[in-house]
């Protein structure tokens, strides 16, 4: 039982689940892709046009991810996204190095997004279109599937409280340790465990009372 | 020991990351093998983890991180300032925003006033040219006399005194006055009891200060040459150079330029302070309208300063993200340009329209958009500079179509094509044109504005879809 469980929670690429790259959730770890993405930040820094284009290029994605997972799929988005990296860009003199540059940028996306939600609660927009998932050459069914499963995930998402929203997306879906948690959003860790626990058992208690989401939420994530 | 629930449930991101230490994972393997409800948790989020994080929208396409990122670069821009600033091509004429930096930063507060009880003994300042009796402490003092920090200095009625501060400020003070020398020569704290004390302050490095207190006023400047009149009655203050934002009573902002005066709260003229700006100050400089009226005195070259300083200050504040200090700085300095002589000329009008643009920007990150949309399109007037239509129109045609208004976006697009063929958003504007047609349905319109792209931008990074709606 003991060897069963030690790999129990281990995601092997065999299996549905894409791995974190084919999720576009790549961190930077010391390597030589870190180095470089340091010597750009520097080079950013010094406000040298071409490195800026090139940071924002590099982490777009991540930052449009988290805006959206932090307050859906808002009329405001592209405007918070923007916010996001002019606040970045003219902060980057501040920019010391102690932290990766993606969780520096994390803590400034999350506080520009949870701002615009205490000013006004984003006004969520239909789900439409031909951009609203992540998907390379999917089906007809698992399109359908997909939107439907970001929907549910929104909704549900939506039904959190703006910390308690902020704590789930960063450290469940976006993947960051409760302490790298804890500093972007500038709380305890023992409050950030407290978020996560109460997101899980919202989560936890909607799945409960409709079996069927959480299969639609996991068909939705497979396909 | 094993793990509590709640401690095992925190770690079960981290084991599904796989960046658990082995020996805290036998811990949270062991609890997990002995608690049913953790069992049952781990076994769901162990499945639903990974599907939540599948859940992600893509990616903003190409054209959209294109604007994003023309936006992006456009607001870095207007954040530089002084010599560092690179001119943009639709900036107009050769006004410049960085010409402000010098202005100076002075704030009144007609509360109470903090006076700064200054250590003693300090080296401080030095007297330079004396007339009648000067004091300190009932002992007369000549030129040259050195006066340490914290001296209570004393002119009788008629006399002046000359003091020449460590940093290259110089103050003058009228009799009868009572200055009390506080702070140190970095933090210059004066407390001006009573009497008239012009101060021409040394540009202040940032960690510096230099502030004037009255019984009822309190003044922060940082390189500017200022009068100050107190009587106890009320407070004048008048700038002979640089630019002030006098901060009121009621949290109002005002501008005060240079050759400006205003008095701290309205008295009548015959209760006017021991300070007459019109005797007191030097007077206009030959060929200035320098009229006196009511309580700002202005001319045209003061008015360019003050707007171009206001300018200044719009876009410190906005960098700070204070938009509401933004528009209130935006209004107050509009306001005073609005009783100027038509004729003064292309370079007030050219500071206004930075301003205008200033303040729709402002609106813009207030969040209040329909007023961004109308202030961007105010600037789209006859005779404006090309670029800066192009560049507000583009502006307000991108935040129309966020917001759902295609038909006004696609109007605003072709505005912002025809405003400046060979603007620095020629390019954008043109893809707005064609797309927001096509998504209005108006194929014709969308394939026209799609041959248009590919005659002029056959390789541009939108030629792709150019092609595709010009059916070729």
């Amino acid at each position: 039982m003991g060897f069963l469980l030690m790999g129990f929670f281990r995601l092997t690429s065999d299996g549905s689940p894409p791995t974190e790259e084919e999720m576009g959730f790549a961190r930077e770890s010391p390597d030589a892709r870190a180095r470089e993405m340091t010597a750009l930040v520097a080079r950013a820094r010094a406000g040298e046009l071409g490195a800026i284009q090139q940071v924002f290029r590099e982490h777009l994605p991540g930052v449009h991810r988290l805006v959206y997972r932090m307050v859906g799929p808002s009329p405001d988005l592209d405007d918070l996204v923007q916010t996001v990296f002019v606040e970045a860009f003219r902060s980057l003199p501040g920019f010391r190095g102690d932290a990766l540059f993606s969780t520096w940028l994390s803590r400034i996306a999350v506080r520009v997004t949870m701002h615009a939600v205490r000013r006004r609660p984003p006004a969520s927009v239909p789900i439409h279109g031909e951009q609203e998932i992540a998907l390379e050459h999917p089906s007809a069914e698992r399109r359908v599937a997909a939107r439907e499963a970001l929907a549910l995930l929104e909704r549900l998402l939506g039904e959190m409280r703006p910390k308690r929203r902020a704590a789930f997306v960063l450290h469940v879906l976006e993947g960051h340790p409760m302490e790298e948690v804890a500093a972007i959003l500038n709380a305890s860790t023992a409050a950030v465990k407290v978020r996560v626990h109460d997101a899980r058992r919202h989560i936890e208690r909607r799945l409960e009372r409709d079996p069927a989401l959480a299969e639609s939420l996991m068909a939705g994530g497979r396909s | 020991m094993t793990l509590s629930c709640i401690e095992a449930e925190a770690h079960l991101v981290d084991v599904i990351d796989g960046r658990l230490p082995p020996p805290l994972e036998m811990r949270l393997h062991a609890h997990i093998e002995g608690c049913a409800s953790c069992r049952g948790k781990a076994e769901l989020w162990r499945a639903l983890t990974p599907a939540l994080r599948g859940l992600a929208p893509p990616p903003p396409a190409e054209l959209a991180a294109r604007r994003l990122e023309v936006e992006i670069v456009r607001h870095l821009q207007a954040g530089k300032r002084g010599p560092e600033r690179a001119r943009r091509p639709w900036l107009w004429g050769a006004l410049g925003f960085g010409l402000a930096g010098a202005a100076a930063a002075l704030v009144l507060w007609t509360t109470a006033a903090q006076r700064h009880l200054p250590p003693a003994g300090t080296p401080y300042a030095v007297l330079g040219d004396v007339s009648g009796l000067v004091t300190t402490q009932g002992r007369a003092l000549g030129r040259s006399a050195p006066l340490a920090g914290g001296s209570e200095l004393a002119v009788a009625s008629g006399g002046t005194a000359e003091l020449r501060l460590d940093r290259g400020s110089v103050l003058r003070l009228t009799g009868p006055a009572h200055l009390t020398l506080g702070g140190t020569p970095r933090a210059v704290a004066l407390a001006l009891g009573d009497g008239t004390l012009e101060a021409e302050v040394a540009h202040r490095l940032p960690d510096e200060t230099f502030i004037v207190s009255t019984a009822d006023a309190r003044v922060e400047v940082r390189g500017t040459h200022f009068f100050v009149g107190a009587t106890g009655a009320r407070s004048v203050v008048r700038v002979v150079e640089g630019l002030v934002a006098v901060r009121l009573a009621d949290g109002s902002d005002r501008m005060v330029g240079s050759g400006e005066t205003i008095t701290a709260e309205h008295a009548p003229r015959d209760e006017e302070s021991a300070l007459d700006p019109e005797t007191e100050a030097p007077a206009p400089e030959s060929g200035e309208v320098g009229e006196a009226g009511g309580t700002i005195v202005r001319s045209c070259r003061h008015l360019v300063r003050s707007c171009q300083g206001a300018a200044q200050g719009v876009r410190d504040s906005m960098r700070r993200g204070d938009n509401d200090r933004a528009l209130r700085l935006v209004a107050s300095a509009s306001h005073a340009a609005h009783d100027v002589d038509a004729s003064c000329g292309r370079l007030l009008e050219s500071c206004d329209d930075e301003l205008s643009y200033l303040r729709a920007e402002a609106l813009r990150s207030a969040g209040r958009l329909d007023d961004a949309v109308a202030a961007y399109k105010t600037l789209n007037r006859t005779g404006a500079p090309a670029a800066m239509r192009q560049n507000a129109l583009y502006a307000a045609a991108e935040l129309e179509r966020r917001r759902g208004g295609t038909a006004a976006a696609l109007a605003d697009y072709e505005g912002a094509v025809a405003a400046s063929p060979r603007g620095a958003l020629h390019e954008e504007a043109l893809i707005g044109s064609m797309e927001s047609a096509e998504l209005l349905g108006d194929h014709a319109r969308a394939a026209a504005w799609a041959r248009r792209y590919l005659g002029e931008l056959p390789d541009g990074r939108a030629a792709a879809l150019a092609r595709r709606l010009a059916g070729r």
